[in-house]
């Protein structure tokens, strides 16, 4: 009987803890892509892309490009997406080597 | 030069896109449901209930009542099950609102206790089912077969498979930024206007070393939790209490029929309890690899959320369908309150609260055991 108060104890204590280490952030969404684009977004508009892999909180992969009109959910497996992916890439190294010249 | 060519053709797809703007060719990320508090609202209206209906039961057993039968010992285990999962409760609804603030260790701590609690409760509600079957309708065996230490020993290995089933989700829940949240800029041409519509946030979510774990686990998780955590008890319970009703009814007792319907009460809510979520769980295991548009996904997500509420609730149902229910049980609530009760008329007054409790907890034993009978708990 001494077994269930001191376990009340420490879940009490646990809970405490808990609530101590709270710290505070926004909530933002977890914006998964459950279904891929049928239609390419035009290269010049590509500002960016994120990565939304399987092994994480997402059930599928998908490459999301960030363009000024909104954002695409692509299929990793099309070949195109992989392109894009390898142009902004290099897009991106070139300009770090320029920045290196300078 | 190539350039050029490329981005006339696609200002093509371009002007395709503008006419199709609402239609299903543009997939974009979903949008997550409103941050609705009243999820957390309602966790903390299950949590004080489970909370003070679960500690009725602990402090009746742990101050008034000693565990004479092995539904004693199960009931005291199902209502520990229960007290925690209802003070965690609160706790795991605020992180997931939120974005996880309280960090690596309590995403660990919450989502694996979360799973080692629902496993104990349901397999101990079958061993409860299981006793109460042996008790009427095996009765010569009963007394071979029901004793305190099996009840222990049962109670124990029950414990240790929850927690052995919810390995997998300690191993396979991380707290972490997921990287689709993680935008990779390239073009900087004009930076301020790249509003940080959405910092990446910390989820405590599964990850996984590879794709295959993760499609197997994806899969394996729910689906031990839809086998054992409601499938097994559930057919478990049906078994044992629908030979208990039929061992009733043949009985000549006058206190039959309300046996009958309190033990068809803890089965129908049970299965109404927990039926919609684990249709739900089975819904989403099935259709997670396949491509869904975002209503159907949000629709998912709040049936999810209504059928878990409702789920949860049986947690706060458990003491009042179990242990409530028995006229012992009822007399000894009475007995707390009328000591509880006197207490504060002796004590509160001239010294407050500090030292009232344990020694009222010393008197009242005392004061039982004289007058205590022995018997199951399943009397009505």
């Amino acid at each position: 009987m001494v077994s269930v108060k001191a376990l009340l104890m420490v879940t009490a204590l646990l809970t405490l803890c808990l609530l101590t280490t709270n710290t505070s952030a926004a909530y933002a969404g977890k914006g998964c892509c459950h279904s891929y684009s049928k239609i390419k977004p035009p290269f010049h508009l590509i500002r960016g892309y994120s990565v939304q892999s399987e092994i994480e909180i997402c059930p599928i992969s998908a490459i999301i490009f960030h363009t000024k009109n909104g954002r695409y959910c692509s299929n990793p497996a099309q070949n195109w997406v992989m392109d894009y992916v390898e142009r902004l890439r290099n897009k991106a190294r070139l300009v770090h080597n320029n920045s290196l010249k300078k | 030069m190539m350039e050029s060519q490329e981005d006339y053709n696609q200002t093509n797809t371009y002007s395709d896109y503008e006419y199709s703007n609402i239609s299903s060719n543009w997939s974009e990320p979903c949008p997550e449901h409103n941050n609705n508090n009243i999820e957390l609202v309602i966790s903390f209206i299950i949590c004080i209930l489970g909370f003070i209906g679960n500690s009725l039961v602990i402090v009746t057993y742990a101050c008034y009542k000693r565990t004479k039968s092995m539904t004693d010992v199960y009931l005291l285990n199902v209502a520990i099950a229960d007290l925690l999962f209802v003070v965690l409760l609160p706790l795991t609804v605020h992180n997931e609102l939120t974005s996880w603030p309280m960090g690596p260790v309590a995403c660990k701590l919450l989502r694996g206790s979360y799973s080692v609690n629902l496993y104990s409760c349901m397999l101990l509600l079958a061993c409860i089912s299981t006793d109460r079957y042996i008790a009427i309708v095996q009765a010569r065996r009963s007394f071979r077969l029901r004793s305190l230490q099996y009840s222990r020993i049962i109670s124990s290995i029950v414990w240790v498979s929850a927690i052995l089933l919810s390995i997998p989700t300690f191993m396979f829940y991380e707290w972490y930024k997921p990287t689709h949240t993680e935008i990779i800029f390239v073009d900087q041409e004009d930076p301020e206007e790249e509003s940080p519509e959405e910092e990446s946030q910390y989820v405590c979510e599964f990850k996984f070393g590879d794709s295959t774990t993760a499609q197997t686990t994806r899969v394996a998780i729910p689906s031990i939790q839809l086998a054992i955590g409601f499938f097994l008890p559930m057919l478990i319970m049906v078994f044992c209490y629908s030979a208990v009703i039929i061992t009733l009814m043949k009985a000549k007792n006058f206190q039959r029929h309300k046996a009958v319907r309190v033990v068809l009460v803890v089965v129908v809510v049970f299965i109404i309890c927990h039926l919609p979520y684990n249709i739900t769980l089975l819904y989403d295991t099935v259709n997670m690899f396949h491509e869904q548009s975002c209503e159907s996904v949000y629709t998912l997500l709040q049936t999810q959320t209504v059928t878990k509420t409702i789920a949860y609730m049986h947690c706060c149902l458990n003491p009042v369908l179990y242990a409530f229910v028995g006229v012992k049980f009822r007399n000894h609530l009475k007995k707390i309150f009328q000591d509880l009760w006197c207490l504060g008329k002796r004590y509160i007054a001239p010294r407050r609260f500090s030292r009232t409790t344990s020694e009222m907890f010393v008197s009242t034993r005392r004061s039982m055991d004289g007058s205590s009978e022995n018997g199951s708990s399943f009397t009505m």
